[in-house]
């Protein structure tokens, strides 16, 4: 079937980066092979750590939220699923705010999330007196006459699962704000409605911050006794970006290990680094959500069997035909043969980036207004990509990916180093072991990638 | 054949095809200058406010509310121009990306191009503090100065026009193949290895299976015969078409517009079905004239052809650098596609060109050009055996003065001799053009036709040239004439007067 102008720009939509895998398109999904979520599904049931804590990291858009929905969706009809986004939940102001999350908040945030779980999913309304401990005991870690409006905090705080669910999640927000306002009378402004730094610092054995730990257990733990096992998903912390607040959140403080439940946390890239891992440590579970294997890998030791390469492509592969189906189209309607397979190769196994090049080669078929994507223009769209790397290789980001090409790991955790990672000019696989790569799409830009 | 654009202008195509593409969300990102940034979105803007509504946004003045600065829009296509970061300093351009990065899905709902523009030494900043929202492009751009200064939109559009024009030729389904992938081509814009003799294969079937007439449609057919595809990706490229109104649409009259125009690179004008009037025949000779390289498309009807070459400008001689269609019938009317400044050369010949006032005009019009063949025109034009209009040399003599160089100053020389110029004013022209020019070399040269001279104007000229040569040979050969033992009888008090008064001038002069 030719592909018509009106074809074309639906499959612009529905490749557009700005597209996210939502709660209800489960249809979108693809298990990669060695799915993360799977696994941790199959841990949090069998409950072999009833306080277990996982932390998912990998590259950016390595699909960590998507895997967080899909395990929410994994465990909806055995347990109470608490997803929080913490992204969401921080304040949209100028301020550095994601950077500036506090380990506290985010414990009140697993707190709020569970109350507004409960009334919204479950209807049922935790005890009056608990939710005040909760509010209380977190204001006591607020700095004095700081004059935020507790109710509306409480009510600022994302659910993600919900908020997929409907249009959109400023409406679901805008609608939550809307019922508390309407039962509580505790409608803030905007502004009051976000967290984000609002907290003083606090350590383990602090009082303040003991008091708080206690009131969101004393949550978690009624609905516990509701009958079905709790599950809290918290997304968002992976967006922390600044190396010091890491550290903080993971490594030096155990706050986020601490409360009495069964939590999954997606974290930065950073803790897939020796250096931080070793830091953090004991108190969680490491789920590293590595990349698709897509091609064979230069590292020797990475000894990467050919099937496990062609099952990886599969899945890549299955990522288009998911969203082309909702079309009604193939893969073959859509794309000459070879020119899927130049897309595959050159993401690197980033979902991401995957996005990125189909996007791209969709945008090239509409301009030429082609039939279909040839091979040409799938390259043509590599190129694109890859003039968007090249435009800030450095030579000391060179070198750094040199080394990592040659060694299958970074040279050290240094911040350009990080920036590499986090960029993802750099990209994690495993097979069992793990390494990292540096990403397909530079190949040929300079000597020794 | 692999065609490529240069980056900005495959941008704007890009941008172009995204704004058809989706009705809801696009982030566009521009990397480029920061002291270009306005120019460059308001090229963005110039190509997309025929079909969205077009609407601006400044970080530094209004912050991250973008959301905001789309409620006033009256339409629901609409582009967003946002820049302002080039104009913050480092700690609050960080938090105001901060502020994007987070506010990134306030914006889900919009139904707008958004173009942010980034200045380039930011880029790595941008993307490591708002990897979020930089994750959202659909594009990233790269504008570098002289693209954006190139005015693109304006060749974007015109690459639209001709591509137009070719679609309206004939059904495409009905053009021979190799055509339509020219013809696609040409709307890319360049092309690079389309071998003329291919292009004529690729036509000559058309032209038998259409047979058209209309004037209207030679114009791309031109572009294939004259070997005037599109521009280089070096090359910027104007289209000046009366018939679409764009910033060009009428031709500029000023020489110094039409020149600085002009070599701005290797223009390609496309002149559509324009009038025998005189201002263009004349803007058309000065851009030729400031760009030798430089192509031109004329459309018009087949009645309108005979003008160029014999119209009632017959100084203006285009018609030898036309090829002309004639229905099915090819006319190779010159040996090929000859430099173009050579009909302004032929010109200048009074075989050619009977009349003297053409003459002149033309060589009014080469004043300042520099290139060679213009100004060995210019030196046979001071030649009383070839021009024998006084007033035609005296403007030739005027021209060159305007130029440098040695090789100028030896062919002025030998219009100071009354053998060769017989006509005095001429001789003075030329010694008012040697001084203009100030070479060094032709002292001597100046210094023997003063004592052969026995005009005090003439003398006066040449005194006051060799005052502005300067050297000090000029010098020494002036203060020789100060000598009473050396000066010739007559006249002497005469020269003296004039060198004392032309160094007391020159001299009050550098001082100023």
């Amino acid at each position: 079937m030719p592909i018509d102008v009106s074809t074309w720009k639906k499959l612009f939509t529905l490749f557009n980066p700005l597209e996210r895998l939502e709660y209800n398109q489960g249809d979108l999904f693809v298990s990669r092979p060695g799915s993360v979520a799977q696994e941790i599904a199959d841990m949090l049931s069998l409950e072999v750590q009833p306080t277990g804590k996982w932390v998912v990291c990998g590259s950016m858009g390595s699909g960590k939220s998507s895997e967080l929905v899909y395990l929410a969706r994994l465990l909806e009809n055995t347990h109470s699923v608490v997803a929080v986004d913490m992204l969401r939940s921080v304040r949209s102001e100028s301020e550095d705010t994601v950077n500036q999350i506090q380990a506290s908040e985010v414990l009140f945030a697993i707190g709020a999330g569970a109350i507004r779980m409960a009334r919204e999913d479950l209807g049922h309304e935790v005890p009056e007196n608990l939710v005040h401990d909760l509010t209380s005991s977190f204001e006591k870690l607020l700095p004095e006459g700081h004059g935020i409006d507790l109710g509306s905090i409480l009510l600022g705080v994302v659910r993600f699962v919900t908020s997929v669910t409907s249009p959109g999640e400023a409406a679901v927000e805008k609608a939550a704000v809307g019922a508390a306002g309407a039962t509580t009378g505790l409608l803030g402004s905007r502004r009051d409605l976000k967290l984000g730094g609002l907290t003083r610092p606090v350590k383990e054995g602090d009082t303040g911050f003991e008091k708080l730990r206690i009131s969101v257990d004393n949550v978690l733990s009624h609905l516990r006794d509701l009958g079905r096992g709790l599950v809290v998903l918290v997304d968002g912390l992976d967006k922390v970006n600044d190396s010091g607040r890491i550290r903080e959140l993971f490594a030096t403080t155990r706050i986020l290990a601490a409360p009495w439940a069964q939590i999954v946390y997606t974290a930065p890239i950073d803790l897939m680094l020796g250096p931080l891992w070793n830091a953090a440590g004991g108190a969680f579970n490491r789920e590293r959500l590595t990349n698709v294997l897509v091609e064979e890998p230069a590292l020797e030791r990475a000894n990467v069997s050919p099937e496990a390469v062609a099952e990886g492509r599969q899945a890549m592969g299955d990522v288009v035909h998911r969203r082309l189906q909702r079309l009604g189209l193939s893969v073959d309607d859509v794309f000459e043969d070879g020119s899927l397979d130049v897309l595959i190769r050159a993401s690197g196994g980033l979902l991401r980036d995957m996005i990125h090049l189909v996007n791209k080669s969709v945008l090239e078929a509409l301009r030429k207004r082609s039939v279909k994507i040839t091979e040409e223009m799938a390259r043509d769209a590599v190129v694109k990509l890859r003039k968007e790397f090249e435009i800030t290789l450095t030579t000391q980001r060179v070198n750094e990916l040199r080394h990592v090409r040659k060694h299958g790991e970074t040279s050290s955790d240094e911040e350009f180093v990080l920036d590499l990672l986090h960029g993802g000019y750099i990209l994690p696989y495993s097979n069992g072991g793990s390494w990292f790569e540096p990403h397909p799409i530079l190949r040929g830009l300079r000597e020794g990638l | 054949m692999k065609t490529t654009l240069a980056p900005w202008a495959e941008s704007l195509e890009t941008i172009s095809t995204l704004a058809d593409a989706n009705d809801k969300l696009s982030l566009v990102f521009v990397t480029g200058p920061g002291d270009v940034a306005e120019t460059g979105l308001r090229q963005v803007g110039d190509l997309l406010e025929d079909r969205r509504e077009v609407l601006w946004h400044r970080l530094d003045e209004s912050g991250t509310d973008l959301a905001g600065s789309l409620q006033d829009a009256t339409s629901e296509q609409t582009v967003l121009l946002v820049h302002g970061l080039e104009a913050l300093e480092q700690e609050r351009r960080r938090n105001v990306e901060r502020g994007l990065n987070l506010g990134r899905d306030a914006l889900t709902d919009l139904r707008s191009v958004v173009v942010f523009w980034i200045p380039t030494e930011e880029l790595d900043d941008f993307r490591r503090i708002a990897p979020d929202l930089f994750h959202w492009r659909s594009h990233l751009a790269t504008a570098v100065h002289d693209e954006i200064e190139a005015d693109l939109v304006t060749r974007w559009r015109y690459l639209k026009w001709i591509s137009a024009h070719i679609q309206q030729i004939a059904d495409p389904g009905d053009l021979n193949p190799e055509w339509r992938f020219w013809a696609s081509e040409v709307s890319r814009g360049v092309m690079d290895d389309f071998t003329p003799a291919k292009r004529l294969a690729a036509l000559l079937p058309w032209q038998a299976k259409t047979g058209w007439r209309d004037y209207d449609r030679p114009i791309p057919l031109w572009l294939t015969l004259a070997n005037a595809g599109p521009p280089s990706s070096k090359c910027v490229s104007a289209a000046l078409d009366i018939e679409y109104p764009n910033d060009l649409g009428k031709p500029p009259m000023s020489v110094a517009a039409c020149r600085n125009w002009a070599r701005r690179g290797d223009l390609l004008l496309m002149v559509d079905d324009i009038t025998h009037a005189k201002p263009w025949y004349q803007w058309l000779m000065i851009c030729r004239t400031a760009n030798p390289r430089m192509r031109f498309l004329v459309g018009c009807s087949q009645s309108s052809v005979a003008p160029w070459g014999a119209g009632p400008y017959p100084s203006y001689d285009f018609k030898g650098d036309m090829w002309e269609v004639y229905g099915e019938d090819v006319i190779h009317q010159s040996k090929g596609l000859r430099d173009l400044a050579d009909s302004l050369i032929r010109s200048l010949d009074p075989e050619f060109e009977p009349s003297g006032q053409a003459r002149r005009e033309v060589v009014a019009n080469l004043r300042g050009s520099r290139d060679p063949r213009c100004v060995d025109a210019l030196v046979r034009s001071l030649d009383p055996k070839f021009e024998e209009d006084k007033s035609v040399r005296s403007e030739a003599a005027r021209a060159l003065g305007m130029l440098e160089g040695g090789r100028l100053a030896k062919s002025l020389l030998r219009s100071l001799d009354p053998d060769f110029e017989p006509e005095r004013e001429n001789r003075i022209r030329a010694a008012i053009s040697l001084g203009q020019l100030g070479e060094a070399k032709v002292a001597d040269e100046l210094f023997g036709f003063l004592h052969e001279t026995d005009d005090p104007d003439l003398q006066e000229e040449i005194v006051a040239a060799l005052v502005r040569v300067g050297s000090s040979r000029s010098a020494f050969l002036l203060r020789t004439l100060l000598d009473p033992r050396i000066l010739h009888p007559e006249g002497t008090d005469h020269v003296r007067m004039l060198i004392l008064e032309h160094y007391a001038h020159h001299s009050v002069a550098r001082q100023k």
